[in-house]
């Protein structure tokens, strides 16, 4: 009886629901490195691995000509020969054949087959009515027209394979992978602990991350010149460099955008290493919120690294000379500065690595600064002591100034008269957040309306919220396990903190800033989120210069028109300013992005 | 030779064996997770009888016994078959029946279970006694 068939390899369900690496296919990833003899990548071994799946199907496919493909719906006879696929293509022999016994099935029938090899018989239905998987991932077509390659299999249903790849391989101790590069760990070469030594010296010296093909190359002159020359190819020595690094708790790999670079581990201040929780936004900027032409140009004019949406291209390198920020408190703790995508205009050369060194320059003293960048991240390291030298409080203007030598950068806060001033000052009174009117004094330019005095460090970080934290309405288990502050929704926290700080205006005025820096005091967000929040919500009311007021009676309406959040119909101000709105981060009729 | 060591990845399955080694017998304890329509249904049927029972993978088939098929295909399909009050050993112990006794690791266990974290699953399976039989595949 002839029979059509399509090849499992050439289905999706096959790569995507099947596959699963197997001691053999490990065993020849293994056998072929041994070939190559040279570190290869998941999307090579995994076209290897799809290579022999196919043909090792072949093979199952030229054994098995004359006999019957299994599909439990068909019927057989004894005597006949069946293969198998489902059993990685086992072919046997019909012993028998009896009636099927489960009434959940209706009617079918059982045959007793022989398969090659195996002592016992086995069962399998047949004839069988209901569904079944078989039937489904065997359907018919001649093999051959139409077939994919393994390379064109790789790139359809490739994704999947690599990744049982790389989780198979790395539990496996003979593999050992660099990057996306794979190798055996009995074919590196041994790396001299000389070698790292003078890896140590040369990043000391440089005391800038160095890229490995340079490590290498300096590293191995000096042993070349101490006589310690090992043997065999470049490319693997130098994977056998970096795999010896990574094993070293001396150094850590500081790039990753197609170079790797190294540095020394106890350089590198965690902060650089990671960004700090503190950094990373609780609330996040969405494309499109609706805001007031007012806070519209407030966001644009605080430029907050947190409000850059998904896909924004940095300012050309070379296209500013200098940048003014404004220092919120998350960034004032932890010692950072906000590098917009537009304030990498300030860079003049091309990055080098995903995080590197630079210089600061206190331009009042001259004095250097080491510091990090890290632009993706947005933000830059190293101004923690300059700003306590300097007493800069949260709402400090900052000018950064590029300077002539590279990667270095003049800072300045504008130094002038000590000139003193009725300032918000934050406190924590029975586990909330309040505030107070003081005087104070500082020599720095600031933003008055960013302006506040932290007070106690140590108290606003027992309300400090970050982005781990589990949400308010999450299950009181997990708020329990998390043991810290879970975060409320964003406007649920406005109206707390709205109205405490009304309470520093005689007429309930709050600043939209104000709000925004307070705001920051004990959860890390951009303006968008919160001035989305005024513009959206009846109960807040635009007054005029940035400032605002609560109307606790309006807290459960919410405009959603762009028409209602510009009139603000339920208002019952009559100071109330109407002012336009326009959707964020969308180009508008007046040709600004906003 | 030393057995290899446990962890959260070792499949466990029901082993037979332990149940003729206690002389107990499953069925009884299978009698007990009978919904009632397929207790109706078994009453008519002789208890040596066994049934067929087709892999859904590899439509192999084998003979089980009524009362099994019947937990396996109807009772464990029902949402009190295993509930947030039912314990863990008797929720895996249910498990193992609903799906013909396939191994499944502590980490598996977990995700269907969604019960104790995985640590605790593996002790309560290693730690004192066997129970039901439940031991690494």
């Amino acid at each position: 009886m002839s029979f059509q068939r399509q090849r499992r390899t050439q289905t999706a369900e096959y790569w995507r629901d099947e596959f699963s690496m197997e001691k053999e296919d490990v065993e020849r990833i293994y056998d072929w490195l041994v070939e190559e003899g040279e570190p290869r990548s998941t999307e090579e071994i995994s076209q290897k691995a799809i290579e022999y799946r196919c043909q090792k199907e072949e093979m199952a496919l030229s054994r098995q000509r004359g006999g019957q493909i299994y599909l439990p719906q068909d019927s057989y006879k004894v005597g006949q020969r069946v293969v198998f696929p489902a059993l990685d293509y086992a072919i046997g022999e019909v012993l028998s054949i009896r009636v099927g016994n489960n009434p959940r099935y209706g009617a079918f029938e059982v045959i007793q087959v022989k398969l090659d090899g195996q002592e016992q018989p086995r069962e399998f239905a047949a004839k069988f009515g209901p569904d079944h998987p078989l039937r489904r991932s065997v359907p018919s077509l001649e093999e051959g027209e139409g077939s994919l390659s393994p390379r064109q299999l790789n790139a359809e249903y490739g994704a999947s394979v690599r990744e049982r790849i790389a989780a198979a391989l790395s539990k496996n101790d003979e593999f050992v992978c660099l990057g996306d590069h794979w190798f055996l760990q009995g074919l590196l070469p041994e790396v001299p602990p000389f070698q790292l030594n003078i890896a140590e010296a040369i990043i000391d010296e440089r005391r800038q991350p160095v890229a490995l093909a340079e490590l290498y190359e300096k590293s191995s002159q000096v042993l070349d010149e101490t006589g310690l020359t090992s043997t065999g190819k470049d490319s693997i020595r130098s994977y056998a460099l970096a795999h010896a690094l990574s094993q070293d708790p001396r150094f850590v790999e500081i790039s990753s955008a197609g170079t790797s670079a190294w540095y020394l581990s106890n350089a590198v201040p965690e902060a650089v290493r990671h960004k700090p929780p503190r950094l990373v936004p609780v609330y996040m900027t969405r494309k499109g919120a609706w805001l007031n032409r007012e806070l519209r140009d407030f966001a644009i004019e605080i430029l907050d690294e947190a409000d850059e949406l998904p896909g924004t291209q940095p300012a050309a390198l070379g296209s500013l000379e200098s940048i003014q920020v404004v220092l919120t408190y998350p960034h004032r703790r932890e010692g950072t500065l906000p590098l917009s995508k537009r304030a990498l205009g300030l860079l003049a050369e091309k990055p080098p690595a995903d995080r590197f060194m630079v210089t600061f320059i206190d331009q009042s003293s001259n004095e250097d600064m080491q510091g990090w960048m890290i632009p993706d991240q947005g933000y830059a390291w190293g101004l923690g002591e300059w700003y306590r030298r300097h007493e800069l409080p949260i709402g400090s203007i900052i000018e950064v100034r590029r300077g002539d030598a590279p990667f270095t950068f003049l800072v300045t806060c504008e130094d002038r008269k000590r000139k003193s001033d009725w300032i918000r000052e934050a406190k924590v009174v029975g586990g909330r957040l309040m505030f107070g009117m003081q005087r104070k004094a500082y020599t720095c330019r600031y933003d008055k309306h960013v302006l506040i005095d932290e007070g106690n460090v140590g108290e606003l970080d027992s309300l400090w919220v970050d982005s781990s934290a589990p949400s308010a309405d999450a299950a009181p288990s997990a708020l329990r396990q998390a043991g810290a502050n879970s975060v409320e929704d964003l406007f649920e926290y406005l109206t707390r903190l709205f109205p405490e700080l009304a309470k520093l205006s005689g007429q309930g005025l709050v600043h939209a800033k104000a709000l925004y820096s307070a705001l920051n005091l004990t959860r890390r967000c951009g303006t968008v989120p919160v001035f989305a929040e005024l513009t959206r919500r009846a109960c807040f009311d635009p007054v005029g210069d940035g400032n605002w007021v609560y109307d606790e009676s309006l807290r459960h309406v919410t405009y959603s028109t762009e028409e209602e959040m510009s009139r603000r119909p339920s208002s019952h101000r009559q100071d109330l300013i109407v002012d336009r709105v326009y959707p964020y981060g969308i180009a508008n009729s007046e040709g600004k992005s906003s | 030779m030393r057995s290899p060591r446990v962890s959260v990845e070792t499949k466990f399955h029901i082993e037979f064996a332990w149940w003729e080694k206690q002389n107990k017998d499953i069925r009884v304890f299978m009698q007990e997770l009978l919904c009632p329509e397929s207790r109706e249904a078994l009453s008519a049927s002789s208890p040596e009888q066994t049934v067929d029972v087709v892999d859904m993978e590899t439509a192999e088939v084998s003979q089980v016994d009524p009362t099994w098929e019947a937990i396996r295909a109807c009772c464990s399909q029902r949402p009190d078959y295993i509930t947030a009050d039912t314990p863990l050993l008797d929720s895996i112990f249910r498990t193992f029946l609903a799906n013909g006794n396939k191994p499944l690791s502590v980490l598996e266990l977990h995700h269907r279970l969604d019960k104790r974290p995985p640590e605790v699953i593996l002790r309560m399976l290693t730690k004192g006694q066997v129970y039901m039989g439940i031991k690494p595949a």
